[in-house]
């Protein structure tokens, strides 16, 4: 599903070179709960950047469903997001002035084919899916924590992405919500058989995943369930 | 209202005191203009009363290729008597005309007592010439009599240069057609002040018929017309022209503003100002402005990057920021237009002592007027600012990575 070959990102130039990716190969198969290792500036917000098309590699090729990344225009990238990948952010990102509710239907206006009564039926369940259907018209300044991060997950569902990339989704939520937040993606990637790709360098959330990456230096050093 | 809107609506009244102020100087600059060109075309309205009322009329009617020969040959280009008379009738039955009379246009010397000054004089018929007077003020004395031709008024500045005052007789000298010299005795009946220094130091009105014994000529000069409304002066015209040709009738026709040269040339260059203006105005509001736009659109990056990385195209989030421009400019526009007819009708309640306009000896009490097409442009100007402030920081906002701003660079 996700095929990595030799990727490479650095940063900077002369003195100033910063080699954040070096030789990267992986595959990774649909359905399948990711957990991206290691500690703060070993790679990994680089190498979900690169496959979530925010980023281009410096070398190396990605290829999602068999379509390389590499070479398409800015629209087409930002085509591939909106239609394969969902994203999770550490700090939930989501747009202070809308709702729940409005925040997970906003990039669902942008899907083709997607009649108004469709969208706010995905957007209904998705956040009845995560708990938080009696707090749909809640702006995020009303919000926990937690409730963010799951309205987040939400909008990263709404758009029934092959693959959800999420950098430090629990950095900012205490042990027991991450664990929780954690928890439900297992859950809708079990009955969804959607992708996740989660970075953490926590051991407890770790465990949670059914294989690790780990990475140091930009390298990965390992993998295994 | 769609989400998009609901967005944009949004976005533009999240920080008030910074929408606040963006407001006030779009609306400031709107209504700055709407007033400007108020007071212009108060002035303008003034100045064209003044030619319309005070010298010109609406329409003046001359004999075939006067204009272009007078000079030459001033005695080939008069309207006889009969043409005249036939010409008055037909136009009097024009709906919209409110006057009609003779004028007959010509030079002389006026003697009195040991002095000798030139003048320009206006046989006029004095039952007509008030309604053709109505900005010219009587200084001194009485106006024409009815019952006595032997009577002229006289401008301020020329009654100055003969020392003469209401009551006084004197002699007006003059050439007739034929070379001879000729000479009559009037009674200067008043002294007026038309509002024009070059008209008053030299104009002197006297009755047709008199005109008519010092010249030894019955003939017309022109014939001035006086319509119920200004703005009609185009169809009236064109309806005059097609009469007089139906008729045979050999007459050109001229309006005022074709004869009131000065009201042009001071329209002409206050419009130049009124441009002037406009593009400082333009230019204040977008450098007041695009800091602002451009602030919060920097604040706003992680989430516009935010929305990038949920699939929204360049062209999108363009088309959200020009949207949340647009909105901005609609409302400060709006409010600007309002602020701009507050403003001109306090200030017309009020009035504003104007003095004397170029050319003008008669200081007035103007206003502010609301022009609609004024407050027109001043709308569309500021909304056009106002999404010209937007473009840069909406273009650089669109091409910002999108990776590097989500980690906060």
């Amino acid at each position: 599903m996700i095929h990595i070959e030799a990727v490479s990102r650095v940063f900077g130039a002369g003195p100033t070179r910063t080699v954040a990716l070096a030789d990267v190969s992986l595959e990774i198969e649909q359905g399948e709960f990711v957990a991206v290792a290691g500690p703060s500036g070993s790679g990994k917000t680089s190498l979900l950047n690169i496959i979530g098309a925010l980023d281009e590699p410096t070398g190396g090729t990605v290829r999602i469903d068999g379509k390389p990344l590499s070479g398409l225009s800015q629209d087409e990238r930002a085509r591939v997001r909106l239609e394969t990948i969902g994203f999770v952010f550490q700090q939930f990102n989501l747009i202070p002035v809308l709702s729940a509710a409005e925040n997970v239907e906003l990039p669902l206006l942008f899907r083709t084919g997607l009649r108004g009564a469709e969208r706010r039926e995905r957007v209904r369940t998705g956040l009845e899916r995560v708990g938080l259907a009696g707090k749909s018209g809640h702006r995020p300044a009303e919000l926990s924590g937690g409730e963010l991060q799951r309205v987040a997950i939400a909008r990263a569902l709404a758009g029934r992405p092959a693959v959800v990339l999420a950098d430090e989704p629990t950095a900012n939520l205490d042990r027991e919500t991450g664990a929780a937040v954690v928890a439900l993606m297992h859950e809708l990637n079990r009955e969804r058989g959607t992708t996740f790709l989660y970075a953490t360098h926590d051991p407890e959330l770790i465990r949670l995943a059914g294989r690790v990456l780990r990475l140091r230096d930009g390298r990965l050093t390992a993998e295994g369930a | 209202m769609t989400l998009f809107l609901r967005l944009a609506l949004r976005n533009v009244f999240r920080n008030r005191g910074r929408t606040t102020v963006a407001l006030l100087a779009i609306a400031a600059g709107c209504a700055a203009l709407i007033v400007n060109g108020g007071v212009i075309y108060n002035i303008f309205g003034e100045l064209q009363e003044d030619a319309i009322r005070g010298r010109h009329g609406h329409l003046q009617i001359y004999a075939a290729g006067y204009s272009e020969n007078y000079l030459r040959d001033p005695g080939r280009y008069l309207i006889g008597p009969e043409e005249a008379r036939k010409a008055i009738e037909l136009i009097g039955r024009d709906p919209q005309v409110q006057r009609v009379t003779r004028r007959r246009e010509f030079s002389g010397m006026i003697a009195s007592r040991d002095r000798y000054v030139a003048f320009v004089g206006i046989g006029v018929e004095p039952e007509h010439d008030p309604e053709f007077s109505r900005h010219v003020s009587l200084r001194q004395g009485d106006p024409l009599p009815l019952d006595d031709p032997f009577h002229v008024l006289c401008g301020l500045g020329l009654a100055q240069r003969f020392a003469g005052a209401a009551g006084d007789v004197v002699t007006l000298m003059t050439n007739t057609e034929t070379g001879a010299l000729n000479a009559i005795d009037v009674r200067v009946s008043g002294v007026f002040e038309g509002g024009m220094k070059a008209y008053d130091d030299w104009t002197l009105k006297l009755p047709l018929s008199a005109a008519e014994q010092l010249l030894l000529d019955d003939r017309t000069e022109n014939i001035v017309v006086l319509l119920e409304r200004t703005d009609a002066v185009p169809q009236v015209q064109a309806r005059l022209e097609t009469v007089f040709d139906e008729q045979g009738l050999q007459l050109e026709i001229r309006n005022w503003r074709d004869l009131a040269l000065f009201h042009n040339q001071t329209v002409s260059l206050f419009q130049r100002e009124l441009d002037v203006i406009k593009l400082i105005v333009a230019t204040i509001v977008i450098l007041g402005i695009a800091n602002t736009i451009g602030m919060s659109i920097v604040e706003r990056r992680i989430e516009l990057a935010t929305l990038r990385a949920l699939g929204l195209r360049q062209r999108a989030i363009g088309s959200l920021l020009l949207t949340e421009a647009l909105l901005t400019g609609l409302i400060g526009a709006a409010a600007g237009v309002a602020l701009g007819s507050l403003i001109a009708a306090v200030v017309t309640a009020v009035g504003i002592p104007f003095p004397s306009p170029p050319g003008s000896t008669r200081p007035f009490m103007g206003g502010v007027d609301f022009v609609p097409a004024i407050a027109g442009f001043s709308f569309i100007l500021s909304l056009l600012s106002t999404l010209a402030a937007a473009l840069l920081p909406v273009w650089k906002a669109t091409r910002r990575p999108i990776a590097q701003t989500l980690r906060g660079g």
